[in-house]
C-alpha cells in the first residue's frame, strides 16, 4: 500500500503544481514551531539564569554573613585586647574571640580564596595565627604571673600591628562582598525589565511576520477565487520564495481547475446534447405524420394505378414530393440547431428566431398541450447577437416553461425592442 | 343490421382522409371525412356511427376528448386511435377510456382495412371487408 | 388476452404466479422452466444456462464461465413465448425490453422479511439466523445480477404497474394480491390493441435478431419496426464489408425480416451534435 501512494502522488504532479513545489518548504506549522521554541529556551533561560544567580545571592549572603561574623570576632578580640591592656582583663575572652574568627576562617577558607588571592588569603591567615600566637603568649605570662612590662609592651605592639591590619583586611572583605552582592542584586532586579522588553519586541515582530504569513496568502487565495468564479481557470501561480500549508490548497485548487477546464467543456457538449435529445425525439414524432402520408399515398398508387385518373395520379405524386418535402424541413431545423458553428454576430431577426425555435419545439408543445402565444413587435429593429446560441437560449426557455405546465394555460412570448 | 357499416375518419392531415376514404368506401363501408374536429363532433352528435377513427394530436381539440364525447354519446361505437405520438402512457389511457384499439402511424392501408374488419366483427357484421387486392 | 410479469423477492411470488395463472386459464412460463427449450434450439448445456441466470457475465471474457448470449438466447424465447398473449411470467430476465409494451402489467410484489425467514426454515430445517442470511444472499444476489446485466434496480417501485405488499403471508393477504392482479389484468388499460401488439412483435424481432448476431457481437443493440432491422455495433471495424455482409444474409434468412440496415460504430447523438 506504501508503494502505491508513492505511486499515486507522481502521477497526479502536473505542470501547474510545478512552479508551486520547487520553491523550498517554509511550513507554518514549522514557523510557528520555531517561534515556540525560541520562547520556550528563552522562558528556560530566563528562570535557569534566575535560580542560578538567586543560587549565588544565596552563597554571597551566606559569605558575607561569615564575613561579618568573621570582622566580628576580631574586633571583639581587639576590644578585649584593649581592655586587658587597659584593665587588666577580658584576655580570655580575647583569645576565645580569636579562636572563633580562626574556626570561622578556617570554614570559609576556600571561599575567601576565590574572593581574595591565594597570597592575600595566605596573608590573613598568616597574621590571625600571629595574632593568636601573640595572645597565646601573654596567656602563658599571665598564667605564670611574670609581670614584665617590656615584654607585654612589645606584644602590644605587635598586636596592635596585627590587629588592626587584619580588622582592615576583613572589614575590606566585607565591604567588598556586600558591594558584590548589591551588584547582584541591582543585575537581578534588571533582568526581567529587560527581559519584558526584548520579548514585547521580539513577540510584536514575530507577530507582525506570522499575520504577514497568514494574510497575505488568505487574500492571494480570495483574489484567485474571485478571478475562477469570474471564469478564469488559468491556474495559480506561486509568489512567494518558499512553500507551506496553503501551497497545498493552491496545488489543490489547481487540480479543481484543470478538472473545472475539461468538465466545462463537457458539460457545455452534454446540455446541447441533451436538447438535441429532447428535439429528436418530438422530430421523430413529426415525422410520423408525412412518412404515413406518404405510405398512404403510395399503397394507393400501388393498388389503384390501374384504376385512377391521370389528374388523379398527378396529384399524388405531387402530395408525395410535398410531403417529402416536407419531412426535410423538419429534420433540417434539427440539424440546423444541432450543428456545431463558431460563435458569430450577425444582425438577426429576432422575431423570425423566435418562431423558428417555436418550430423546433413544436412536438414538445403539442404534448404538453400547451398554446404559444407570441407578441411580436412588428417592426423590431435588427440585433446584433449569436443566432445559434440565441436560439439554444429560446429553446431551454420553452422547454423549461413547458415541463412545469399544466395542459391548459397559455406560454405567452412578448417580444419587444428594449433600448 | 345495416347494410353497410357507417365510418367517421377524423384526421387534420387532409391526405389521410383523401386516401383512406375511397379505400374505405372501396372496401365497402360508408365514410365520411373531417378535417376539423369541431366539425366532426357536431356531426357525431347528429348521428351515430358504427366506427370512428380518429387522430389525436390536432388543434383545438385533442382525439382523447372526441373518444369522450364519442363515448358518451354511445357504447356501441368502436373508436379507434391513429397516432404519429404513439406512447405506452398514451395508449394506456386510450384504452381505459373506452378506445377500441390503437394503431400507431406510419401504417399501410391494408393494415388500417384489417382493424376497421376487426371492429366490424366485433359489431356483428360480416367480414366483407377486404382489402383491395 | 394480457401479459402478467412478476417480479418478486420471494418463492410466494411463484406462488402466486402459479395460482393466478391458473386462475385466469393463462399460461405460466419462468426463466427456470423455459431453459430447455432454450438449450434445445440454442445448443446450450442447461447447466451453463442455468449459471448465467446466477452470475452476471463479467467483463472478463475468457475468464467468466457465463457468455452474455446466453442471457441473449433465454431472452428471445420468452419474447417469442409473450407473443402468445395470456401469459403469466415470474423472472427478472428480459424485464425492461417489455416495459415499453401497453399490454404487459409488470407487477412487483413485496413480502415481509420476517415471513420469508419463516418460510425459509421449514423446508430444509435452516435455523432462524441461517435462513435469514439464504434469503440476503439470495436478494443481493440477484438485485446484483440485474444491475449487471441490465444496469436497473429490480426494488425500484416505479419499474412496476402494480405493486403488492403482502403483510404476512397468510392465506387472505395471498387472496387479496391474487384478486387484485387479476382484476388489474382484466381493466381496460392493459388490453392489447393493435399498436401494442405491433410493440410486442418488434421486441420479439429484436431479440431473435440479436441472438442470430450474438457471435458476432453480444452488445449488438437491435431495433425493429415492422420487419425493418436496424443494428448498432461496434465490435466491427468500419472497412469489414464481408462481415456487414454476413450480418445481413444471417439476418434476412430470418422469418418476418424485410429490411436490415447496419451501423458500425455510430453515435447517433454526438455525430449530430459535431455537426456530422
Amino acid at each position: 500500500m506504501y508503494k502505491k501512494n508513492i505511486f499515486q502522488k507522481k502521477l497526479v504532479s502536473t505542470t501547474a503544481d510545478n512552479g508551486l513545489l520547487e520553491r523550498p518548504q517554509f511550513s507554518f506549522r514549522l514557523h510557528i514551531s520555531l517561534v515556540f521554541i525560541f520562547f520556550s529556551l528563552f522562558s528556560m533561560a530566563i528562570i535557569v539564569g534566575s535560580v542560578i544567580a538567586i543560587n549565588r545571592i544565596q552563597k554571597k549572603l551566606h559569605f558575607v554573613q561569615a564575613s561579618e561574623r568573621y570582622l566580628f570576632e576580631i574586633e571583639q578580640a581587639r576590644r578585649s585586647e584593649k581592655n586587658y591592656f587597659l584593665y587588666g582583663t577580658n584576655l580570655e575572652n580575647a583569645v576565645q574571640n580569636a579562636s572563633n574568627a580562626k574556626s570561622i576562617l578556617s570554614q570559609n577558607l576556600q571561599k575567601i580564596v576565590t574572593v581574595l588571592s591565594a597570597e592575600q588569603t595566605e596573608t590573613i591567615v598568616v597574621h590571625l595565627d600571629r595574632y593568636r600566637s601573640l595572645l597565646q603568649e601573654l596567656m602563658v605570662l599571665e598564667k605564670n604571673g611574670i609581670d614584665s612590662s617590656a615584654k607585654k609592651s612589645k606584644i602590644e605592639n605587635s598586636l596592635r600591628k596585627y590587629g588592626a591590619e587584619m580588622v582592615k583586611v576583613a572589614a575590606a572583605l566585607v565591604d567588598k562582598e556586600q558591594d558584590s552582592m548589591n551588584a547582584m542584586l541591582h543585575l537581578i532586579q534588571r533582568i526581567p525589565i529587560y527581559s519584558l522588553v526584548v520579548v514585547l519586541l521580539i513577540g510584536l515582530f514575530v507577530a507582525r511576520f506570522l499575520v504577514q504569513r497568514l494574510i497575505k496568502p488568505l487574500k492571494y487565495l480570495v483574489e484567485c477565487t474571485h478571478r475562477i468564479a469570474t471564469g478564469d481557470f488559468s491556474p495559480i501561480k506561486p509568489i512567494r520564495k518558499y512553500r507551506d500549508e496553503f501551497t497545498t490548497v493552491e496545488v489543490a485548487i489547481n487540480r479543481m481547475l484543470e478538472q473545472l477546464k475539461s468538465h466545462e467543456a463537457a458539460m457545455v457538449e452534454s446540455h446541447k446534447l441533451r436538447a438535441v435529445g429532447t428535439l429528436t425525439a418530438g422530430v421523430a414524432h413529426e415525422l410520423n405524420n408525412p412518412l404515413n402520408n406518404i405510405m398512404l399515398t403510395a399503397h394507393t398508387m400501388l393498388e389503384d394505378y390501374k384504376d385512377l385518373s391521370e389528374d388523379e395520379l398527378l396529384e399524388m405524386v405531387n402530395d408525395l414530393i410535398n410531403e417529402a418535402d416536407r419531412s426535410r424541413s423538419i429534420v433540417r431545423n434539427l440539424l440546423d440547431f444541432a450543428r456545431e458553428s463558431e460563435s458569430i454576430s450577425e444582425p438577426l431577426d429576432l422575431g423570425a428566431l423566435v418562431n423558428d425555435t417555436i418550430k423546433l419545439a413544436l412536438n414538445q408543445v403539442k404534448v404538453s398541450g400547451a398554446k404559444i402565444e407570441t407578441q411580436i413587435q412588428p417592426d423590431l429593429p435588427r440585433t446584433r447577437g449569436d443566432g445559434q446560441q440565441l436560439k439554444q437560449v429560446f429553446l431551454n426557455l420553452i422547454l423549461n416553461a413547458l415541463v412545469t405546465f399544466k395542459s391548459s394555460g397559455i406560454v405567452t412570448k412578448p417580444l419587444k425592442s428594449q433600448c | 343490421m345495416k347494410e353497410k357499416l357507417e365510418i367517421l375518419l377524423l384526421d387534420d392531415e387532409a391526405i389521410v382522409g383523401n386516401r383512406l376514404g375511397p379505400a374505405i368506401k372501396k372496401a365497402g363501408c360508408n365514410v365520411e371525412v373531417f378535417e376539423d374536429p369541431q366539425k366532426a363532433l357536431n356531426r357525431i352528435n347528429e348521428k351515430e356511427f358504427d366506427v370512428v377513427v380518429t387522430d389525436i394530436m390536432m388543434a383545438d381539440v385533442n382525439g382523447i376528448q372526441v373518444l369522450e364525447e364519442v363515448r358518451k354519446k354511445s357504447d356501441k361505437t368502436k373508436v379507434i386511435i391513429i397516432t404519429g405520438y404513439a406512447t405506452v402512457a398514451l395508449a394506456r389511457e386510450a384504452m381505459d377510456k373506452g378506445a377500441f384499439d390503437i394503431i400507431a402511424k406510419p401504417f399501410r392501408p391494408k393494415d388500417f382495412l384489417a382493424v376497421i374488419a376487426k371492429a366490424a366483427d366485433s359489431l356483428g357484421y360480416k367480414r366483407e371487408i377486404v382489402a383491395a387486392a | 388476452m394480457s401479459i402478467i410479469t412478476i417480479t418478486a423477492g420471494s418463492y410466494i411470488g411463484r406462488q402466486i404466479a402459479k395460482s393466478a395463472a391458473k386462475r385466469l386459464d393463462y399460461e405460466y412460463v419462468d426463466s427456470k422452466n423455459i431453459l430447455s427449450l432454450v438449450s434445445k434450439e440454442f445448443g446450450v448445456p442447461e447447466s451453463k444456462l442455468v449459471r448465467a441466470l446466477k452470475e452476471a457475465p463479467s467483463g472478463i471474457g475468457m475468464f467468466s464461465k457465463t457468455k452474455p448470449e446466453y442471457i441473449i438466447f433465454i431472452e428471445t424465447l420468452i419474447a417469442e413465448y409473450l407473443l402468445k398473449n395470456n401469459i403469466v411470467y415470474y423472472g427478472v430476465v428480459g424485464l425492461p425490453l417489455i416495459q415499453e409494451v401497453p399490454h404487459v402489467l409488470n407487477v412487483q410484489i413485496i413480502a415481509n422479511l420476517e415471513d420469508r425467514i419463516k418460510n425459509r426454515m421449514k423446508p430444509d430445517n435452516l435455523s432462524y439466523d441461517k435462513a435469514r442470511k439464504v434469503i440476503e444472499k439470495e436478494d443481493e444476489e440477484q438485485a446484483k445480477w440485474a444491475a449487471a446485466v441490465y444496469d436497473i434496480d429490480i426494488k425500484n417501485s416505479s419499474l412496476y404497474d402494480l405493486v403488492i405488499n403482502i403483510g404476512h403471508m397468510k392465506d387472505d393477504d395471498v387472496e387479496d394480491a391474487l384478486e387484485t392482479i387479476i382484476s388489474t389484468v382484466k381493466h381496460k388499460k392493459f388490453q392489447p390493441m393493435t399498436y401494442s401488439l405491433r410493440c410486442m412483435k418488434n421486441v420479439a424481432m429484436s431479440c431473435r435478431v440479436r441472438a442470430t448476431l450474438a457471435d458476432i457481437d453480444s452488445k449488438m443493440q437491435v431495433k425493429s419496426d415492422e420487419g425493418t432491422i436496424y443494428t448498432y455495433t461496434k465490435a466491427i471495424k468500419k472497412k469489414a464489408h464481408d462481415k456487414v455482409l454476413e450480418m445481413k444474409q444471417k439476418v434476412m434468412r430470418i422469418e418476418g425480416v424485410k429490411h436490415i440496415e447496419v451501423f458500425i460504430d455510430y453515435d447517433l447523438f454526438t455525430k449530430v451534435a459535431h455537426g456530422q
